[in-house]
């Protein structure tokens, strides 16, 4: 698109104003408040702006409306396009309308034909008009920021150089490759393709589905799965069903059994019962009708028993005292046998003793005080005599002339010795006395007194013969023979005596006198043993009738209770025969037991368990039935067959869903192998860039760049962000952004850059500089341009 | 003479068909009635002496019994000997008796020759002389592992002068659709061991044999008798058959249905495949006809109001429509040639989708992202 003219009548406080735009430069300049502004938003709202607008778009447009009160404004601009040269009139409030025309061309005026055609002839969105190929005034500066700012609506550059590197106008891969991410996305959210099935759906199965972020296949996939489910619930069911249909069909079975023989016996359970009774009534009859009849007859047998007991009874204690008596004598002649034997010998014994102790006191016994005292001085004599036999003195005596001496030596009286001049020798016990001349010499034995020991031994000496005078014996020995004889003499009385005593016992000899006595008195009996066993013969036969006598009364006591007499017995026999006689005709009468049952009482049991197992079966049947009801309920309308059809339906919605994600992948994978490589365009971009700009600032600069944007400027040695260069340096680098994405923008469809002072921040150099740019940009795309600036006209035309 | 049977199965009256509009429900229900009726009427015509419904004459044991005593009212309408009525698995009968089998007999209560053979005992009827015997084989369960039939093979009362028919519902290896096997599956084998001549069977739905008429077979598979769904393709089938002590002698197949469930996959490219639809649709009555399309492929946007016109007409003209479409825009050179830049990206990439068989539509996806992201 090529503009040709511009009419604004009216629009701002233009009321008729037309500018030719024709030239590829077209430059409007003048001062200030000449409407430059109101141009550029004139032909602006000519291309993008409908007229059909709410009251709030319309408040929007009413600046525009001239003053004062203007209700409308209208503009029309001449382009070229397609080959045809096109009018566009749009009049926005009174009397709004839109209107595009061209020579050969119907004429169009829906407004939302008329925006499509100007789309289409434009070849550029409303945003890249506004935002990179219109620079407002002073805006030169935000390029970068606006940029950034409305990145969304912008057409990204990397892939419009991508695009335009093949063909103009093209489709934008950047934004192609978001929106087939997004689509792949809502696909596939949590889906595991490879596995087809939802992710972590060994963790989270069914029981805890993903419920964010659920992308379509899955969706899909639970919906299918959902209705499976439900089928197999519904199978599940059916199958629930059947189980409780076989416990009521068992059930029915087993009461089947129960109500046939509840059927089959029932009636008959009162007569079997009434039977079994009968039969244990004659059974307990029959036994006590045969015990009436046995009392019946034993009791005066019993009677006569008793009767003739009682008179046996003395005769038979007499024969058993008499029997006692004869055992007791024949026993005690038996016993004592050896008795008058014994008795011999004890009288015997008696006289023995009676003589010894006779001849015991003709015999005098020496008093023991005498014989100790006799036995005593007999050991002190022999002991004293020994002393003074130990003391033995050895004695000489010499004379010059013979003499006679008295020599008394021990105990020795004194003895007149003559002695020769040889001397004279001798020895003496103790003591040894000489006399001669007058002169007594008295030799003794140094350590006893002899004297002493001869007094001792005289005085016993004398004791002695003194008390063995009152004996009248000389010697000790005979003294000591009269104790002896005097001693055995007393041994032979303790003998007798001894032998005696042991005859008597325990009895005195009266004792054995009278026993004696009695002895030959006893009455004469048979031998003992026959009498013994004529005894026990006797006790037998007693004792057997008394027991049975005693039987026979307590038997007759107990049918005295029982009976109370003979007479009342045979009518309580008569009575209870009678009793069994009817019990028998009534048994004849009931049915019998039937075959395979034991008794009646089995029978009516086995009736009251099947009654039991058919009430408690019904409690189950209940329980069952209610379960299957429910169970029944629970499925309701629900077919099996009909969720089959559905989960068939729901199964292609999923394939179909897997398929077309696999397709975008496809599309995806696609996209990349074709715009693989083709990175290297916005190398150029750059290079276009650098080249405007260090044209303008008059240095080599090298730019990096962050996505579309420059994110550094490097200078020689120093590299800066662009917000760091100077407010000129900023404005050469804006402006070599506008046209090298202008250039990048229109390289195919054509069209028009509006530059409204761009360079008002520049200086005179860098002026020239950037108007020689924008001068050579207008060769190849038309540039409307708009200034105050005399200098910046002047250079653009030069 | 021969013994002449009318076998049937499968009838499943009471089936509510809730996923159909409320009108279409109640025609569709009005027809298991109206089918039967039609066979019963086929048997008076034959004079069959015996009408025998080898099971799932009911959809369930949970049939109203307004429906109940409306069945029985049209099986009064036979005139022949007996209708004998085996539960089969949808309807089974748990034990000699059951609740529902219970109002259905009190149903017949003055009906004499309706007879439901729910245990498994030897039936027998004296025709002009001849001796016939019945083999019931009752389901007692909706599903069930084994076969009702063992019976059959044990039971000592078969008489070798008698017609000798068995009576079995559940799937028959080699015979059945049914691959579940939990419905009671018989052994073909084995109930050619069994000692009877003839078995009327029932459960698949799908008739057997395959041919409407003949004079040998063992076997017979009424088919449901007027179709409930689209997985029906016949017309509704029941047979008509001629006995022997040795066999059937003759048999012809009976189609008392009249509505038909049609299901048409179609896969559309252009005008003629759906001339070729409204074609394939104008071979069945609309107002007996139940349609399913499951439409599928690539069509142009002339071609695609052409589709929107003519599912319109067919829902107007037949009993009910349903439409399964995964249709997309047709997309071939002469569109990309029209739409995009040659040497474009987006020629490019459609171009290069557009034969990819493996994702037929890819080209067309692409395209719609393609428009919607340059319309933005």
């Amino acid at each position: 698109m090529r503009l040709k003219t511009v009419s604004l009548h009216p629009f701002g406080r233009f009321l008729d104003e037309t500018r030719d735009l024709s030239a590829p430069l077209a430059i409007i300049a003048g001062p200030n408040e000449v409407g430059k502004t109101t141009l550029r938003q004139a032909i602006f709202h000519a291309l993008f702006t409908p007229t059909k607008l709410t009251p709030g778009k319309l408040r929007d447009m009413q600046p525009w409306f001239p003053l004062p009160g203007g209700d409308h404004a209208a503009v029309t601009l001449t382009f070229e396009s397609q080959g045809k040269e096109w009018t566009l009139r749009k009049i926005w409030g009174s009397g709004a309308s839109t209107r595009l025309s061209a020579v050969g061309a119907v004429p169009l005026s829906d407004a939302s034909v008329v925006a499509g055609k100007l789309a289409e002839m434009l070849g550029q969105s409303e945003a890249t008009y506004n935002y990179v190929l219109t620079t407002a005034h002073t805006e030169l500066e935000q390029t970068i920021t606006q940029l950034k700012e409305n990145k969304e609506d912008l057409r990204d550059v990397r892939d419009l150089l991508r695009a335009t590197s093949g063909t103009a106008g093209d489709v934008d891969v950047q934004k192609l490759l978001d929106a087939l991410s997004k689509r792949i996305e809502v696909c596939f959210s949590r889906w595991d393709n490879q596995r087809e099935l939802p992710e972590k759906h060994e963790v989270r199965g069914f029981d805890d589905p993903w419920k964010q972020k659920v992308g379509e296949i899955l969706d899909a996939w639970y919906q299918w799965q959902y209705v499976r489910i439900e089928r197999d619930e519904i199978v599940e069911l059916e199958r629930k069903i059947d189980t409780q249909t076989a416990i009521l069909t068992m059930l029915d079975a087993k009461d089947s059994k129960d109500r046939s023989l509840i059927a089959t016996y029932g009636v008959q359970r009162s007569p079997l019962l009434e039977r079994q009774a009968l039969e244990e009534k004659n059974a307990r009859l029959d036994p006590k009708v045969a015990e009436l009849k046995r009392v019946s007859e034993a009791w005066p047998g019993s009677q006569a028993t008793i009767e003739k007991w009682k008179t046996d009874k003395p005769r038979l204690d007499q024969r058993t005292r008499q029997l006692e008596d004869e055992k007791t004598y024949a026993w005690k002649r038996e016993t004592q046998a050896s008795l008058p034997t014994n008795y011999q010998n004890l009288v015997r014994a008696k006289g023995e003793y009676e003589n010894a102790v006779e001849v015991l006191g003709k015999l005098a016994c020496p008093d023991p005080a005498v014989m100790k005292e006799i036995d005593n001085l007999a050991i002190n004599i022999v002991r004293w005599e020994a002393q003074i036999s130990a003391q033995s003195l050895a004695w000489q005596v010499a004379v010059s002339e013979p003499k006679t001496l008295s020599i008394a030596g021990g105990m020795d009286p004194a003895t007149l010795l003559t002695v020769s001049s040889d001397g004279a020798r001798g020895s003496a016990a103790g003591r040894i006395e000489l006399q001669a001349d007058g002169i007594t010499f008295v030799v003794t034995s140094g350590d006893q007194d002899f004297d002493t020991l001869r007094g001792q031994l005289l005085r016993g000496k004398d004791r002695l013969r003194e008390l063995l005078a009152t004996l009248g014996v000389e010697t000790v020995d005979s003294a000591k023979q009269l104790v002896n004889v005097h001693t055995d003499a007393q041994s032979v009385v303790k003998t007798a005596e001894a032998k005696f005593k042991g005859q008597l016992g325990a009895r005195t000899f009266a004792e054995w006198e009278q026993e004696i006595k009695d002895f030959h008195e006893l009455p004469p009996t048979r031998e003992y043993a026959i009498v013994e066993a004529d005894f026990m013969v006797h006790t037998k036969s007693v004792d057997g009738q008394e027991e049975d006598v005693q039987n026979q009364s307590q038997r007759l006591k107990e049918w005295q209770e029982q009976y109370v007499s003979l007479d009342q017995l045979a009518v309580t026999l008569a009575k209870t025969q009678e009793d069994l006689d009817r019990s028998q005709q009534k048994l004849r009468e009931t049915p019998p037991l039937p075959p395979g049952f034991d008794s009646a009482t089995q029978l009516s049991e086995m009736l009251d368990d099947a009654q039991n197992r058919l009430d408690a079966n019904g409690g189950k049947r209940g329980v069952a039935e209610e379960e299957r009801n429910r169970l029944q309920r629970e499925i309701g309308d629900r077919r099996s067959e009909d969720l089959a059809e559905r989960a068939e339906i729901l199964e292609r919605t999923f394939r179909r869903s897997l398929t077309k994600g696999r397709s975008l992948r496809r599309i995806q994978e696609v996209l990349r192998q074709l715009t693989a490589g083709s990175d290297h365009v916005m190398s150029d971009f750059v290079a276009r860039i650098e080249s405007i700009f260090s044209q303008v600032t008059h240095a080599e600069a090298k730019l990096q760049f962050e996505g579309s944007l420059p994110a550094h400027v490097r200078r020689g040695d120093l590299t800066v962000t662009p917000k760091q260069l100077s407010q000129g340096a900023s404005g050469a680098l804006a402006l070599a952004m506008r046209l090298a994405l202008a250039e990048t923008h229109l390289q195919e469809t054509g069209g028009f850059i509006i530059l409204d002072d761009p360079l008002v921040h520049f200086d005179s150099h860098r002026a020239a500089e950037a108007c020689a740019i924008i001068r050579d940009f207008s060769q190849r795309h038309q540039v409307i341009f708009l200034t105050c600036h005399e200098d910046h006209a002047a250079y653009l035309q030069a | 003479m021969s013994i002449r049977i009318v076998h049937t199965a499968d009838n499943h009256i009471g089936i509510k068909y809730l996923k159909y509009p409320e009108n279409i429900r109640k025609t569709l229900v009005s027809e298991r009635f109206d089918a039967l009726e039609r066979l019963v009427k086929m048997a008076n015509d034959k004079l069959a002496h015996f009408f025998v419904v080898a099971g799932d004459l009911f959809d369930s044991t949970q049939v109203r019994v307004g429906d109940i005593e409306k069945t029985v009212a049209l099986l009064k309408g036979f005139s022949g000997e007996a209708v004998l009525i085996v539960p089969g698995n949808h309807d089974y009968c748990s034990g000699p008796d059951s609740d529902f089998w219970r109002r259905f007999r009190q149903a017949c209560e003055s009906v004499d020759n309706i007879h439901v053979l729910s245990t498994s005992q030897v039936r027998e009827f004296e025709i002009d002389g001849r001796l016939v015997q019945f083999f019931p084989c009752p389901c007692p369960s909706k599903t069930g592992s084994d076969p009702t039939t063992a019976w059959v093979a044990t039971c000592d009362q078969r008489n070798s002068d008698a017609v000798k028919i068995g009576i079995a519902h559940g799937n028959v290896t080699g015979l059945g659709l049914d691959a579940a096997d939990q419905y009671f599956t018989m052994d073909r084998a084995a109930l050619e061991k069994s000692g009877l001549t003839t078995w009327l069977l029932g459960h698949i739905h799908v008739p057997f044999p395959p041919t409407e008429s003949g004079n040998q077979s063992t076997f017979f598979m009424a088919g449901i008798h007027t179709p409930d769904s689209v997985r029906v393709r016949h017309q509704g089938s029941a047979w008509y058959l001629e006995c022997e002590p040795h066999g059937v002698v003759a048999y012809q197949q009976l189609k008392p249905g009249r509505i038909r469930f049609i299901r048409l996959v179609l896969d559309l490219a252009n005008a003629e495949d759906i001339d070729r639809l409204l074609q394939e649709c104008r071979a069945f009555t609309p107002a007996e006809t139940v349609l399913d399309l499951q439409l599928s492929g690539q069509l142009g946007k002339e071609d695609q109001k052409k589709l929107r016109a003519a599912t319109n007409t067919l829902s107007d003209q037949y009993l009910h429509l349903s439409v399964e479409q995964d249709l997309r825009d047709r997309i071939d050179a002469g569109v990309i040639a029209a739409t995009y830049r040659s040497g474009s990206l987006a020629e490019r990439l459609i171009t290069a989708l557009v034969d990819d068989r493996d994702f037929p539509d890819a080209a067309t996806l692409a395209h719609e992202i393609i428009q919607e992201v340059s319309q933005r």
